[in-house]
């Protein structure tokens, strides 16, 4: 699947989400944080990872 | 002879250990700096005048009877208004905590009291430390964004209303607002000053900041307030050593890696000129200069960094956020609520991710002295309605190692431009060396013409 129908997936999920979160109102005037949310979550989901490497948190 | 509110921390302090400075005139100095200059920067939130007098006559007695606290006694010490404080106002620039009143003092705010440190006052910080703008201006220029977060604290520091102040960074907030103001930032190792006290905006990402305006008062700033802390537990466990003490012993010609990479492409071309242009003149006084290429791991940076961030903001604020999420303002608002919504398997993978870019950063960082970049893409924009561009500081303070930002020269329209050092986890003092060396050769050493 192309990039941009990975990025499109991920800000339907993440919009369905705003609007059960928030409501419609608010998920239109989140659109933009939605759209820069969801080429963050692409980034981050399309990176491979050891799988022994663990979280970084207070350290 | 300097003016008083033009003395740095170091001169101050010496001269009040010798008993030729009175802490009480140079209060009255700020003081009178404050009132002649913040009708217009807006850099102060909150100032207890008499607090602040009453403490320089007590340090001030104590001088007269060779009762020395520690090594900034007598100097006063501005504090981004995110510290709590006790008995005053810590308002986070919110109305959501317009009316917080914390009991006691943060540790860092303990800290410079028992350094012997006065404290100024409450510098204004935008909301909750994040990016929705405060009302601050950059003293070099009233209509450029000072940047933020910590605004107050770099406009103040820059306009020589007091010598030192504390920020915080969570991307940028630190060392961005001292490269846009013409001072120097400091980014500590994570966890080398304790955030206990500090409203966070996000635990895994916090650090506490120094704002100064030169290199030295920023190395005996982070002696005074460095140290292992129960309250903290991101706090570094290891004794705290003097900072200019080391940074006395790395003050000399560095192997600095120049990062070309990325830096390069989203700097304007006036910075990155400016930038190659540091390098240099450092190299001709013998520095040497050698290229270093990227991790892999830093494409993804700024999207991991930025889903760490939201969430755990989020985290916070969520229950102020079900009953008055109206009075947040717009960016921070729409930040949290994206965290609200980010997958936990994201936030998971995102902290991974952080973990192997910090070792790959501190791979790249152990090859040379310092790394070096510009610190920011472009001078203070000529906007109030941003904070400007933290991009060149969010991957240091995802991988938690420390930064210095020394201004090295003016824009074409008058504006700072700076260079920001990196080195390994816990090794400010080689940082702090490096960039005083570099500050005597190619700093900038200018007031704004306020």
């Amino acid at each position: 699947m192309s990039q941009n129908k990975d990025q499109e997936r991920i800000y339907q999920e993440l919009r369905r989400r705003a609007v059960v979160e928030f409501g419609e109102e608010r998920a239109v005037e989140l659109e933009s944080f939605l759209r820069t949310a969801a080429q963050q979550i692409y980034d981050v989901e399309g990176a491979d990872v050891h799988p022994d490497l663990e979280p970084l948190f207070q350290e | 002879m300097p003016e008083l509110h033009e003395l740095s921390v170091a001169e101050a302090a010496a001269q009040i250990r010798q008993g030729t400075l009175s802490p009480v005139a140079l209060a009255e100095s700020l003081l009178a700096r404050i009132d002649a200059l913040d009708g217009y920067l807006q850099a102060w939130v909150t100032i207890d005048r008499e607090a602040v007098l009453s403490a320089a006559r007590q340090r001030e007695a104590e001088v007269q009877r060779g009762e020395l606290l520690g090594p900034i006694h007598g100097v006063p010490v501005g504090l981004k208004d995110i510290f709590y404080t006790e008995g005053m106002l810590t308002a986070c620039g919110s109305k959501v905590y317009a009316d917080f009143v914390p009991g006691f003092d943060g540790t860092s705010v303990a800290k410079i009291k028992e350094a012997g440190g006065i404290i100024l006052g409450k510098a204004v910080t935008t909301e909750f430390a994040t990016s929705d703008p405060s009302p601050t201006r950059n003293p070099w220029n009233l209509e450029h964004t000072p940047g933020g977060s910590s605004s107050g604290s770099s406009a103040a520091v820059a306009a020589r209303m007091v010598p030192a102040a504390l920020g915080s960074q969570t991307g940028g907030s630190t060392c961005r607002p001292a490269a846009y103001n013409g001072i120097v930032g400091l980014k500590p190792t994570y966890g080398r000053i304790s955030r206990y006290g500090v409203a966070p905006v996000s635990w895994s990402l916090d650090h506490v900041g120094i704002l100064t305006r030169t290199v030295a008062d920023a190395a005996l700033m982070l002696t005074v307030l460095s140290g292992a802390d129960d309250n903290d537990p991101g706090s570094l466990q290891e004794p705290a050593p003097d900072f200019v003490a080391q940074m006395a012993e790395h003050d000399r010609p560095p192997r600095i890696g120049l990062v070309r990479q990325y830096y390069q492409d989203y700097a304007t071309p006036e910075i990155w000129a400016h930038t190659e242009a540091v390098a240099n003149q450092l190299a001709e006084a013998g520095a040497e200069v050698e290229e270093l290429p990227l991790p892999d791991s830093f494409a993804r940076v700024h999207s991991f960094q930025r889903i760490v961030m939201n969430v755990e903001c989020a985290a916070f604020h969520q229950a102020n956020h079900r009953i008055r999420a109206a009075d947040y303002g717009p960016r921070i608002r729409g930040g949290m609520e994206m965290g609200m919504i980010i997958p936990t398997s994201t936030y998971m993978k995102a902290q991974r991710l952080r973990r192997q870019f910090r070792a790959d950063m501190s791979e790249l960082a152990a090859r040379v002295d310092v790394v070096m970049t510009p610190a920011t893409p472009a001078p203070a924009p000529r906007d109030l309605n941003t904070t400007g561009d933290a991009a060149f500081q969010q991957p240091w303070t995802a991988a938690g190692l420390p930064t210095v930002v020394v201004s090295t020269g003016l824009s074409e329209l008058g504006m700072p431009m700076a260079v920001q050092f990196g080195g390994p986890w816990a090794q400010e003092g080689r940082v702090l060396g490096a960039a005083q060396w570099c500050e005597r050769i190619a700093g900038l050493n200018q007031a704004p013409p306020v």
